[in-house]
């Protein structure tokens, strides 16, 4: 069936990876500062979305970031979708420093 | 904006040429009668062409392209944003129902940095206030004026506070006090060894202190009761005890370790005797030679005076003259004089180490003489008699040596004969004794007397002055256990007391009492012989505890000290009965001395004869 090719189902490695080097490419080593963070949000979407279009799926895709600081709060997040789960999938990425916790969260849908 | 202007001009008319071209265009389609479908597509291409021509034209005079389209999000977001959709391939939808699903909850967490607190209460223990709360209500004061009294009064209604209100009411109330006593400056370390070691200071201190120890060390009984009867039964006990030790003088710094080489009491103050010390082998750093002054007067432990000086001090005595000055000889061959007028503690004069003076041991010095025309006589063993002025001891006055049969005499102690100041005895380690006199033509050794089998370790004149004139009568100690009465009369013993059971090392006369002498030995005996009492037996005796070195009667007769090789100063008091003279004394002592005087004569004759041959009277 087409929908279990390769090229059909939601793949969590390479969206990770592509996550993982979008995060670090626009934060990288920084510390967390207020004012920049509107900025460090929309790169690592924006990143994240235009390396996923590029691998040219017949996909939909959501990208949700998330950037906090380290202050000692805590934070839990959950979701969960109705979806084909063989076609599609999500995938979520915690990444940290020494001020700040980011998590990415892609979720694809195939078309 | 004026180019803006010409641009927007060209555009138009380009655009207005574009829009003929596809009119005619158009009309050449239509007129050639081209397919129904190519122009629908065409048309609809067109539309689209045309569309996305206008939209790349707008864009690049930067008006952005219809807003209603794009999404509102982020500027960089605009020109990506609706490429990607369309440039991805369309799919048809309706392919298949799908079958959907609930998927799995993704959940995120982040934890919480825990932040541990506790709770700790303490509550103050509630006691019962004892005190009302004072409250300065100045208002209240104000209005009344200070009324002290009144204040104190309402201060004193509450006990505990009471200290403190002396102190207030003290400082608040009547005299101010000069504010508060200005507080002592405390003085730095200089200043204070800058003091301590001033002159003046350590005068007053030395001078204070002794007082202050004489004050601490009595033990009066001031609770004695004359009245009551305990006392009595003590009579008959010190009847029987002829010699009790009264005390001991040592000192741990300055006695330890060091044998009492010379003794002496001073004639101006009965009270005062000195002991002259040998080297302390144990403290190398010590001076090594000590002289002290003791008290017997005051309770005190601690010596009157302390002096010292580099070589050990052989003999010493106090100048006859002289209040304040001590004369010693020492190891060295030095003369030397301490003043105890001064605080230093080292000799103020001394003689030169030159062979003009001594050069040997000094075992003997004496002040002979009246009080204006006085010398000091030392001798050396080397048989080596200088004589010396009080004033200058940078040289010797006279010189003598004693020598006999042409070798030096190798003197180990001297006496000269009470008053006179020109003939002298002098024992040796030759086993003999000599006579000799300073001045006159035969200066120097007169006769010898020989007797003893031993060196000779002290010779005694006969001190007491009385009626018969016993000058001639010498005692002489040996280290052959025996002690030796002379006559320098006829030039003999008189008699030999051989009671002792070792070296006797020193003996002295009374000076109150012409019978008796003491004699003190290697084994801290000391022996008093009575010679009108018994001339075979010592009429009393006692014990050191240690080797005596030296005795001496004090002035008064009634005490008598022994100096041991320890370092120890035994005072003994004697009983009256024993140290005073009775009143015939002197006629019995000259008796005595006659019937010594036979019966050594009869011996001595009786030893010459062979024995058995004559009878033996």
């Amino acid at each position: 069936m087409d929908d279990l090719s390769e090229e059909n189902t939601f793949s969590v490695d390479e969206v990770s990876q592509i996550i993982k080097e979008g995060v670090e490419t626009c934060i990288g080593t920084s510390q967390f500062q207020q004012n920049k963070v509107n900025q460090w949000t929309s790169s690592i979407i924006e990143h994240c979305l235009n390396q996923l279009t590029k691998l040219g799926k017949p996909f939909k895709y959501v990208a949700n970031c998330v950037i906090m600081q380290k202050n000692g709060a805590g934070l839990h997040t959950a979701s969960s979708c109705y979806w084909d789960n063989q076609t599609d999938g999500s995938c979520t990425i915690k990444w940290e420093n020494k001020t700040m916790h980011v998590i990415v969260t892609v979720f694809g849908l195939a078309i | 904006m004026a180019d803006r202007k010409a641009e927007l001009e060209r555009k138009k008319a380009q655009l207005a040429a574009m829009r003929e071209k596809r009119k005619m265009e158009e009309k050449k389609k239509l007129a050639s009668g081209g397919d129904a479908a190519t122009p629908s597509p065409g048309e609809a291409g067109t539309p689209s062409d045309l569309r996305s021509e206008t939209e790349e034209l707008l864009k690049n005079l930067g008006i952005a392209p219809e807003t209603s389209t794009e999404p509102a999000a982020g500027a960089s977001g605009a020109a990506g944003g609706p490429e990607s959709p369309r440039s991805s391939p369309k799919r048809e939808a309706g392919v298949g129902a799908k079958k959907l699903t609930v998927s799995q909850v993704t959940q995120t967490t982040v934890v919480a940095k825990e932040t541990v607190n506790y709770c700790k209460e303490t509550q103050t223990m509630n006691l019962e206030p004892e005190r009302d709360v004072l409250t300065y209500d100045e208002s209240e004061r104000e209005g009344e004026g200070v009324n002290a009294a009144e204040a104190l009064a309402e201060l004193q209604r509450m006990p505990h506070v009471q200290e403190l209100v002396a102190a207030g009411a003290a400082a608040d109330g009547a005299a101010p006090v000069a504010a508060e006593p200005e507080k002592p400056r405390e003085l730095s370390d200089e200043e204070r060894q800058q003091i301590l070691l001033s002159e003046s200071f350590v005068r007053f201190f030395d001078k204070t202190a002794r007082v202050m120890e004489r004050a601490l060390a009595e033990d009066v009984d001031i609770f004695i009761d004359y009245s009551g009867g305990s006392g009595d039964t003590e009579l008959g006990e010190t009847a029987k005890q002829q010699v009790k030790q009264q005390r001991v003088f040592y000192d741990d710094r300055w006695s330890r370790n060091r044998c009492v080489t010379a003794l002496d009491w001073s004639p101006h103050f009965p009270e005062l005797c000195l002991a002259a010390y040998n080297a302390n082998e144990d403290a190398p750093q010590e001076p090594d030679g000590v002289v002290c002054v003791w008290n017997v007067k005051f309770r005190k432990d601690s010596p009157e005076f302390v002096f010292h000086c580099q070589s050990p001090v052989t003999s010493a005595c106090f100048a006859k003259f002289h209040r304040n000055l001590i004369v010693g000889g020492t190891y060295s061959g030095q003369v030397v004089l301490w003043d105890n007028r001064t605080p230093r503690r080292t000799p103020v004069q001394r003689s030169p180490l030159s062979s003009t003076a001594h050069t040997q041991p000094v075992l003997s010095v004496c002040v002979l003489g009246s009080e204006n025309a006085h010398n000091l006589v030392s001798a050396s063993s080397d048989g080596r008699l200088c004589t010396w002025s009080l004033d200058m001891l940078s040289q010797p006055q006279e010189t003598l040596d004693l020598q006999r049969q042409n070798r030096p005499v190798p003197a180990t102690c001297l006496d000269f004969a009470p008053s006179d100041a020109n003939h002298f005895v002098v024992g040796s380690e030759d086993y003999s004794m000599y006579t000799g006199c300073r001045h006159g033509a035969k200066a120097g050794i007169m006769d010898a007397l020989d007797g003893h089998q031993g060196p000779v370790s002290a010779v005694a004149t006969h001190r007491a002055t009385g009626p018969v004139d016993l000058g001639h009568i010498v005692l002489s100690a040996s280290f052959d256990w025996t002690v030796r009465l002379w006559s320098l009369r006829d030039l003999g013993t008189v008699h030999v007391f051989e009671e002792t059971s070792d070296y006797v090392m020193d003996l002295c006369w009374s000076p109150v009492n012409p019978a008796l002498f003491c004699a003190a030995d290697a084994l801290g005996r000391l022996d008093f012989w009575q010679l009108n009492l018994d001339t075979e037996q010592a009429a009393a005796r006692a014990q050191c505890d240690a080797a005596v070195n030296r005795c001496r009667f004090s002035d008064s007769g009634l005490l008598l000290g022994a100096g041991d090789h320890l370092g120890r100063l035994t005072v003994f008091e004697l009983a009256d009965s024993l140290a005073s003279p009775r009143q015939e004394e002197w006629k019995l002592l000259g008796r005595t001395l006659h019937e010594l005087k036979q019966a050594t004569a009869e011996l001595a004759a009786a030893e010459q004869d062979p024995p058995g041959v004559g009878p033996i009277r």
